[in-house]
């Protein structure tokens, strides 16, 4: 890096922290100085060499690395956690600074922080999207949503576009705004609603923190960071790598999610973890009933207990009860919190497409036993969202959802709704539409007429 | 030899104050008739006409047919150094390539001359067909200055309708529009004053306000212009200039844009 961008760019950043009191994000940076989250992350660090001893400065690291059980984490973590963190990873892959603030308080603020920019970002694969709010919503509230896509795609199949269904899915979305706390609606459109979702739940934690390897990215990041929230808020409260209760949950799980996804049941611990993933990406296939649904939520609700009789933890309990409570939790466990919102977002795909599969296998399974029952909360079928437009290459490209058929390995044709960056030669032409000057002879003529030459009416002689 | 005197040189000033806008140089043809003199503007868009009859002036003496080049800023610097009262006298040689300007005050005790070059100019003159138009108009010359210039305020395109009641000038531009309705008036008003609509159809034709506000300059020759229009072909405005002959001004109209493509 030429060093007097760098002094310009520490200045700028000087400027972010202590001027606007912004919690700068590698990412965020990245987009507002145009460059490389790589550099970004030196200018954070060389910041944080420089003003660390002498001003108000705190800092987030970001840890990535294997667990003792061989499974992956990623993990936000501030400076004063940081070694106590590090002591969890049996090989730590990548650490860097995540964040610099002046302050801060809790550490899911930085969930708050506007996404970077991924066109400068590290991670260049056409999966690495960030997901419109319409798929985290399916993936946070798997079932409902799932249910009613299905539906609604049936319906579509027919033509019989159901704008009954559609009119009941805002109701319902409605309804389900009211009953979760959390609501339903999506961590970018939300923020504020998801801090009061943080708010009432740190103190009902279910320490999942860790996954298989393959769906690493799902899990939420930040789980310690949220424990560390649960430490500043309750002081006496110790830092709990609840294995025992990992094995409670994994073990519940499994009894529960091992008849419906027919996902065999292997070994607990390291299984657990892809259950636990699983339990939430299961939930997201169509064979929840709403039976199980029920169970999930009385499920959830035991482990809470569960988990707090293990791990003796010491915070107050409240009333957790109720089914809205524990789908916060479930969310939370899904959702995982935010600051790591934006690359497990952008890396899911991935993973999902595994899952995607598994989930239409059984999709075509479940159609041919059960005749869908009349849903109870369609959702929305179009993205309430305008369509994510990127620019490549210097081509405009707009991310749709399509329909894509392929062969799984069991010989069945799976038809899958796959959202990808199209170049959309309709709109580049109205972006390319430059509008051409008219030759008028007399533009200033407001009633577009023109002026004509002497000579059309005498010739000369 | 070519001499021609014309004791009124105020009327030569003014015919140089209403040509000088549109033309920069002009070719002044001299015949036995009298002089006469076709030029359109740089933009070809109006064509104006002067024609002094040989017996309107006091002397005329035209032994063969000349073309005179001349620039008319250099004329009407020229004759700007005549007084009113003055008496003008034009005299160029056979061949010539000056022409020179003899100012002579009334009691004849000041006489100035002012030679100036002639220019060759390309003739380009251009033949004018009779017409028969639809609508002739007289009205007072200074009404209609005041309206070219009234008008020529809100756009820059001025419409003329001409129906059985009258003729009726309008304006459109990003203020707004003017409309202003002249009426024929009785026979029995002053004649100087009068309206006269003389129509065989109506006719609605817009023109550019910029060169009827150049037309308007001969203003100070006549009480009355006449106004001649036709649908789609250039209207004429005329005035008269004394007892000596008359000063045509031809503008192009605008035509829509759409039924030109």
């Amino acid at each position: 890096m030429v060093l007097d961008s760098l002094d310009a760019y520490i200045e700028i950043l000087s400027g972010y922290i202590y001027d606007d009191d912004k919690l700068v994000t590698y990412k965020w940076l990245s987009k507002e100085l145009e460059i490389h989250v790589n550099i970004t992350k030196q200018v954070l660090w060389e910041f944080w060499q420089r003003y660390r001893k002498e001003k108000d400065l705190e800092a987030t690291f970001m840890l990535i690395g294997y667990l003792e059980d061989g499974e992956m984490r990623i993990e936000v973590v501030k400076e004063s956690h940081l070694e106590g963190a590090k002591e969890k990873f049996t090989k730590l892959i990548s650490e860097h600074l995540y964040s610099l603030q002046k302050t801060l308080p809790d550490l899911e603020l930085l969930a708050m922080v506007d996404d970077g920019d991924c066109q400068y970002s590290a991670i260049k694969c056409k999966e690495a999207v960030i997901r419109s709010d319409d798929e985290l919503l399916k993936l946070r509230w798997g079932t409902q949503w799932q249910k009613v896509k299905q539906i609604d795609s049936d319906n579509k199949d027919k033509k019989q576009v159901a704008g009954k269904i559609e009119s009941k899915a805002a109701e319902k979305t409605n309804i389900f705004d009211k009953k979760g706390p959390a609501g339903k609606k999506s961590l970018k459109t939300q923020k504020g609603a998801f801090n009061n979702f943080f708010n009432k739940v740190d103190h009902q934690q279910v320490s999942v923190n860790s996954t298989s390897p393959k769906v690493t990215e799902k899990t939420e990041e930040k789980k310690d960071g949220v424990n560390n929230v649960g430490n500043n808020k309750t002081s006496k409260l110790a830092k709990s790598p609840p294995t025992e209760s990992k094995n409670e949950i994994s073990n519940a799980f499994n009894s529960f999610f091992g008849k419906t996804t027919g996902v065999s049941s292997k070994e607990s611990d390291s299984e657990y973890a892809k259950n636990a993933v699983t339990g939430m990406e299961v939930d997201s296939s169509p064979k929840k009933e709403s039976p199980s649904m029920k169970k999930d939520s009385s499920m959830t609700d035991s482990m809470i207990e569960n988990n707090k009789n293990i791990t003796n933890s010491k915070k107050p309990t409240k009333t957790n009860k109720s089914t809205s409570k524990s789908r916060g939790k479930k969310r939370q466990r899904s959702g995982g919190t935010h600051s790591a919102e934006n690359k497990r977002k952008r890396i899911t795909v991935i993973s999902d497409s595994s899952e995607d599969e598994e989930e239409s296998q059984e999709e075509e399974k479940f159609e041919e036993d059960i005749v869908p029952e009349e849903v109870p909360s369609p959702a929305k079928t179009t993205a309430p969202s305008p369509p994510l437009v990127k620019r490549e290459q210097g081509k405009r490209k707009i991310r749709k959802i399509l329909d894509k058929t392929f062969e799984d390995e069991d010989g069945y044709l799976v038809t899958k709704k796959v959202s990808e960056y199209v170049s959309c030669s309709d709109e580049e032409k109205e972006v390319t539409e430059i509008e051409k000057p008219k030759t008028v002879v007399h533009p200033k003529n407001s009633k577009n007429t023109k002026q004509t030459s002497i000579m059309t009416f005498f010739k000369k002689s | 030899m070519f001499e021609a005197r014309l004791v009124q040189s105020v009327i030569l000033k003014k015919v140089l104050e209403a040509i000088k806008d549109l033309l920069t140089e002009a070719t002044f043809e001299c015949s036995d008739c009298g002089i006469q003199l076709q030029a359109m503007d740089n933009a070809h868009v109006s064509l104006v006409s002067l024609n002094l009859r040989s017996d309107g002036f006091d002397k005329y003496r035209c032994d063969r047919n000349l073309s005179m080049g001349m620039s008319v800023p250099c004329m009407s610097k020229i004759l700007r150094c005549a007084s009113s009262e003055d008496t003008v006298t034009l005299r160029a040689w056979d061949n010539p390539d000056t022409i020179v300007f003899v100012f002579e005050s009334p009691n004849r005790d000041k006489i100035s001359e002012y030679e100036m070059k002639l220019i060759n100019l390309d003739q380009e003159h251009l033949g004018i067909p009779e017409t028969l138009y639809s609508c002739v108009v007289k009205m007072p010359s200074q009404e209609f200055a005041r309206i070219c210039r009234d008008l020529s305020q809100f756009g820059d395109a001025m419409t003329i309708a001409c129906s059985k009641e009258g003729i009726k000038f309008s304006a459109a531009g990003d203020y707004g529009t003017a409309n202003v309705k002249l009426a024929q008036t009785a026979e029995t008003e002053n004649q100087e004053e009068a309206v006269v609509v003389e129509m065989k159809e109506p006719v609605k034709l817009t023109f550019s306000c910029r060169y009827l506000n150049s037309f308007v300059k001969a203003t100070p020759l006549c009480a009355q212009v006449q106004l001649s229009m036709s649908a789609e072909v250039p209207l004429v405005c005329e005035y008269q200039i004394g007892e000596i002959g008359h000063i045509r001004y031809y503008l192009a109209p605008k035509i829509d844009d759409e039924e030109e493509n």
